[in-house]
């Protein structure tokens, strides 16, 4: 039986290569070999009449034979149906280079990305987010940042009035004493908001954002405002920015400071971005004057704090290019568009 | 504040080089915004007196000048046209090399040899541009290199003083600052006076009245003085400080306080009535007619310079025309003086006169400075204008400025710093800076600051001038260590940002508009009496917004003018209302949005359909679906009035009005020049915040629904919601939703009805409900309609 049974996978074999690409021919074939009634069918047959010790092997030997030849079948029968559908396919073909339909494009705004982004960064290191009115009260904006009536620094601020004693906040530092007045430290907390000065030119809108921070706990030090002002700046701007702190004055901290870092445009070799200087003002900070904490009653001796501010127009006009200081309150969509 | 490099060698010779200083002020705290190199180049260009003026034998356009120097006379062609005979020049002698790199040799001009050039300001690389050739003052000598008279090569420092330095508003004070910086030494200069004159006494008396907010006057005077020009080189100094000149007196006072800081004045002496000078306030209703040819109605807060007949100059702040130095002075009277700060910049603020005296006073001058000041400037004044000086100074000091110590802990500066410090360096600082400083022992330095520093009072002031010697550089950074607490954030922030990121992914893009507008825009939106702003910019910028739609209109307005027609936008800012009993106007967040142009924006397979009402009030179900408070009624009564009166509707949350949603109005179109029509959303921040609640679970049915369609005609008044509520109402428990597929119009319908096709979901919580039911529910339906609303079920 065996000589008989690899004789006719041969010839079943033979068979199906010659019909190798003909769908119906292999059809018939399968019929022939592999049916019911077909020429594989005598051997299983002939099983029952085999000693039971060679039945097994037998059975096996016919099933292998017959497996083989099925898979051979439906592997040409798959491939000529394939070339078949991929040829009807092909002719339902779109171009995929037309543009896709969208719904309308909309962005954030380009400042208010950036002042998200900062607040994220300060919220990652645990910071609070707060925030103060708009229209605030004169001793919140200048007095209790130790920034009295006719004193020359007011001229630092040209502020818009609502009466002679509520005006348009010129920084978000009332923040600073709102928080501080209603917190006991250890205080951690950024502010962003809207400020106001009564100044309009090329360089200078008459509304434009802040974010403002500050940490009081015992024992905060300078060394902790450069490295958490150094570690932000190299967030946003990269991680291999230069950075530079110099001293600078501001009434409501002492010692104050600058932060500088690495022109984005000219990486410090000068250029008309950084006035030739190779380096971009970017911030200012500095330790909270003992002054601002007798206003809200912290005790100078036993607690310490650094506050900085920063402008989102400029780091927004940085990070994205932006070379004119208008287009960001025109509002043309084809500007906003873009971010 | 410009600064002259040579002039500060002047004090601290073995200063570096200028973009050493520059990067050294720089770093010390004073920011330096520029450094220019100025000056004269050029050698062998001198001074020169033209004798001859004539036409050029073969050129119309040049003239052969006859030109004198101390070595005899030249010929020279010249091209210019405004000088004369007499004229003094700087005359380029062949050999000289310009700074423009022009080289300079005996030449022939169209056939007639030039032995030189005279120079224009631009030649001599000292202006960009100039109209002729250089003309020097009358009194030039002859021969003298040009360097000489106009200064030399110098650098000029744009240096930007902070408000508390008051000490640096000087050539000397930022010299000193330089030398305590760069270790170069400083030296002062020594003044000594020629007194010639008679006896200061018997000329002028000074007195300070009670009360008067002047700590010390001194005063000097001159006898005999000649009012003429200052040399070029004390001129080119004033100039480059942007001070113009005015002549040789009033020019000494501004060169002296330029140098020392100390503001000073000279007054005509025969104009003081009685020589007799009172430091008083003014009385009210006194007047003055200040140098710049104003009357000035005075008032008692105001500080005067008077004479027996009443107020000759605004102490500290402008003199008086009357008591000037003119061209007929001969005796002047020499003012310096140490007025308080906050009466100066009073005066200042109220007369609208900010001046170089009066920026200085409001700052700190230095009380202790007035003598060498006023000594200076007398020195000056007879070498300049000649006279005599009469003997002796008036030195009226009503209030002995003596400093205290301040306390300064080592230990306190080195926590605050964060970095380590050591006693003996601190002493060294202060010492450096004009201190007199000392080791109290245990940890404790006590530094008395010198009298310019105004700025000095207290621990912290001197551990900053340590972080600033030292250099913020050589502070390591170091990061904090603090408590691990959550964050907060208001919830109000965190859902105006969830708003605005829900806006922008409908296709809204933000805007940021100013908080203020013009009162024109405000009244198109309505509201009451706004928020005023006392110093407006401009009408266009006098108001606070009291909804954010006048500003979003704007922006549509804008764009269409730019082509952008498809416009969808949005705003989340406050708008402000006043109160009443309130210093603070109430601030309330709004979101706003704006849609205009083509639904689906411009496309080649996007139909042209244009947004209307419906799109608009889906964009807010769906804003209001994300955060949370979907169940808004859409009010047609209430909405604002400058929204179309059908097109538009009140948004109410829990009953309380929230906002509003609409069509702009046709007059609002029409005041606007928009052709088409506008939609236009506004919701209250705070009140949505407070309707919306956490999503929560309701389970999914178990049991099929039965879905029935009714089809009726109702009266087109009769608002959808209204109906659905009513069948809603039916049965609260089988009735799960109702919906409307169809709205229908037109042919077949009589005018003033609509049709309408609902379909309606029975569904029960508990079991599979049976036809029966159904059928006996959905009829109950068709005779509610009926019966309530008049419907004819079709």
């Amino acid at each position: 039986m065996k000589e008989r049974l690899e004789l006719l996978a041969k010839e079943a074999e033979r068979a199906i290569e010659a019909a190798a690409s003909d769908k119906d021919a292999l059809l018939q074939l399968k019929a022939r070999y592999l049916g019911r009634k077909g020429e594989f069918s005598g051997f299983l047959k002939e099983l029952a009449a085999l000693p039971a010790e060679d039945r097994k092997a037998a059975g096996e030997a016919i099933n292998q034979a017959k497996t083989r030849l099925e898979d051979a079948i439906a592997i040409l029968i798959g491939g000529i149906e394939g070339r078949w559908k991929e040829a009807a396919l092909a002719k339902e073909r779109l171009d995929v280079t037309l543009p896709g339909r969208t719904m309308p494009l909309g962005k954030r705004h380009p400042v208010m990305q950036v002042m998200e982004e900062i607040q994220e960064v300060f919220f990652g290191l645990g910071f609070d987010i707060a925030e103060g009115p708009e229209i605030e009260l004169d001793s919140y904006n200048f007095e209790k940042l130790n920034i009295p009536k006719d004193h020359p620094a007011r001229e630092m601020q040209d502020t818009f009035y609502v009466s002679s004693d509520v005006l348009l906040r010129t920084h978000t530092s009332p923040v600073q004493i709102r928080v501080m007045e209603n917190k006991r430290p250890p205080v951690r907390v950024i502010a962003p908001g809207t400020v106001f000065r009564r100044d309009s030119d090329v360089t200078h809108s008459p509304m434009f954002h802040q974010v403002e921070g500050f940490m009081v706990d015992k024992g905060v030090s300078f060394a902790n405002l450069k490295a958490v002002l150094a570690d932000f700046l190299r967030t946003f701007f990269g991680r291999d920015t230069g950075v530079r702190f110099r001293p600078s004055f501001f009434p409501f901290t002492e010692p104050s400071a600058e932060a500088d870092i690495r022109c984005v445009l000219c990486k410090g070799a000068g250029c008309r971005v950084c006035k030739g200087s190779g380096w971009l003002e970017i911030l200012g900070a500095g330790m909270i004057h003992p002054e601002v904490f007798r206003s809200v009653g912290y005790d100078y001796e036993e607690y310490s704090g650094f506050a900085f501010g920063l402008g989102v127009e400029r780091i927004a006009m940085l990070k994205y290019g932006i070379d004119d200081l208008r287009l960001l309150f025109e509002n043309d969509l084809r500007f906003l568009k873009q971010f | 504040m410009p600064c002259s490099y040579n002039w500060l060698k002047e004090y601290a010779a073995g200063l570096p080089s200028p973009k050493a200083a520059a990067e050294a002020l720089t770093m010390s705290g004073t920011e330096v915004e520029s450094v220019t190199e100025t000056g004269v180049s050029a050698a062998n260009v001198v001074t020169a007196e033209v004798l001859t003026v004539v036409k050029h034998p073969n050129a119309d356009k040049l003239s052969l000048c006859g030109v004198r120097t101390d070595k005899g006379t030249h010929s020279i062609v010249c091209g210019a046209k405004n000088m004369k005979p007499g004229d003094k020049v700087a005359l380029a002698m062949p050999g000289a090399e310009l700074p423009g790199g022009i080289k300079i040799k005996k030449s022939r001009i169209r056939g007639v040899e030039s032995e030189g050039m005279m120079c224009s300001e631009h030649e001599l690389g000292i202006k960009d541009a100039s109209d002729g050739i250089l003309i020097l003052p009358p009194d030039t000598p002859l021969g003298v290199e040009i360097g000489a008279i106009l200064g030399g090569r110098d650098a000029l420092l744009e240096v930007s003083i902070t408000p508390n330095r008051a000490d640096l508003l000087s050539i000397r004070g930022v010299a000193r600052e330089l030398s305590a910086i760069t270790g170069a030494a400083f030296k002062d200069k020594e003044i000594r006076v020629e007194e010639t004159g008679a006896t200061i006494d018997g000329l002028v008396s000074v007195s300070i009245a009670e009360g008067a907010p002047c700590g010390r006057y001194c005063a000097r005077v001159i006898k005999g003085a000649v009012i003429g020009q200052s040399p070029a080189a004390v001129k080119a100094r004033l100039e480059a400080a942007g001070i113009r000149s005015i002549n040789n007196v009033v020019d000494v006072t501004n060169y002296v306080m330029l140098e020392t800081g100390q503001p000073l004045h000279a007054f005509d002496l025969a104009k003081v009535g009685g020589g007799r000078i009172n430091v008083r306030l003014a009385s009210d209703g006194e007047r003055l007619e200040t140098i710049d040819g104003k009357a000035r109605v005075l008032d008692p807060s105001m500080l005067v310079i008077a004479d027996v007949n009443g107020p000759v100059a605004l102490a500290g702040v402008m003199g008086g025309k009357a008591s000037e130095v003119s061209d007929a002075t001969k005796d002047i009277l020499l003012e310096a003086a140490w007025f308080v700060p906050s009466s100066v910049r009073k005066t200042a603020k109220k007369t609208g006169l900010p001046s170089e005296s009066s920026y200085r006073f409001e700052r700190g001058v230095d009380i202790e400075g007035a003598r060498a000041a006023i000594d200076m400037a007398a020195d000056m004044i007879i070498r300049l204008a000649g006279g005599a000086v009469a003997k002796g100074v008036i030195d009226v000091c009503k209030e002995k400025q003596s400093r205290e110590p301040v306390r300064f802990r080592v230990k306190r500066a080195e926590s605050l710093l964060g970095t380590a410090l050591t006693g003996a360096a601190c002493l060294d600082i202060f010492k450096r800076l004009g201190m007199d400083a000392k080791d109290a022992g245990e940890g404790v330095l006590t530094a008395t600051p010198p009298s310019f520093r105004v700025d000095l009072n207290c621990e912290t002031d001197l551990i900053e001038e340590i972080a600033r010697i030292n250099g913020y550089d050589n502070i390591p950074p170091h990061p904090p260590v603090a408590r691990l607490v959550t964050p907060e954030i208001p919830g109000s922030a965190r859902f105006r940002t969830r708003a605005a990121a829900v806006l922008a992914g409908a296709g809204f893009s933000e805007v940021v508009n100013y908080s203020f507008v013009s009162r024109r825009m405000l009244e198109l939106a309505g509201g009451g009496e706004p928020v005023e702003i006392l110093n407006p910019l401009s009408d266009e910028l006098s108001v606070m917004r009291q909804s954010l739609a006048p500003s979003l209109l704007g922006n549509l307005c804008y764009n269409l003018q730019r082509k952008n027609a498809d416009v969808r936008i949005f705003e989340i800012a406050p708008v402000f209302q006043t109160r009443p009993g309130e210093k603070l106007p109430e601030e309330r967040w709004k979101i706003a949005g704006l849609m205009h142009g083509s639904r689906y924006g411009e496309g080649w397979n996007a139909p042209g359909d244009r947004v209307d009402f419906y799109d608009c009030k889906g964009e807010v179900e769906r804003l209001l679906g994300q955060l949370g408070a979907a169940s808004a009624a859409f009010n047609p009564k209430g909405a604002p009035v400058f929204l179309h009166p059908g097109k538009s509707a009140s948004i109410e949350l829990n009953g309380a009005n929230a906002g509003y949603i609409g069509e702009a109005h046709p007059g609002v179109n029409a005041r606007l020049d928009l052709k088409r029509p506008v939609y236009i959303f506004e919701l209250d921040a705070a009140s949505i915040a407070r309707a919306a609640s956490p999503a929560h679970y309701s389970a999914i049915p178990r049991f099929p629904e039965s879905a029935r369609d009714i089809a009726f005609v109702i009266g087109e008044s009769m608002p959808y919601e209204e109906i659905i509520r009513a069948i809603e109402r039916l049965d609260a428990k089988l009735i799960e939703r109702v919906s409307v597929f169809d709205v229908y119009y037109g042919e077949g319908i009589e005018p003033g009805y609509r049709s309408m096709a609902l379909r309606i979901i029975y569904r029960s919580a508990e079991r599979t409900l049976r036809y029966e039911e159904v059928e006996e529910l959905h009829g109950l339906v068709g005779r509610e309609l009926t019966s309530r609303f008049g419907a004819v079920i079709r």
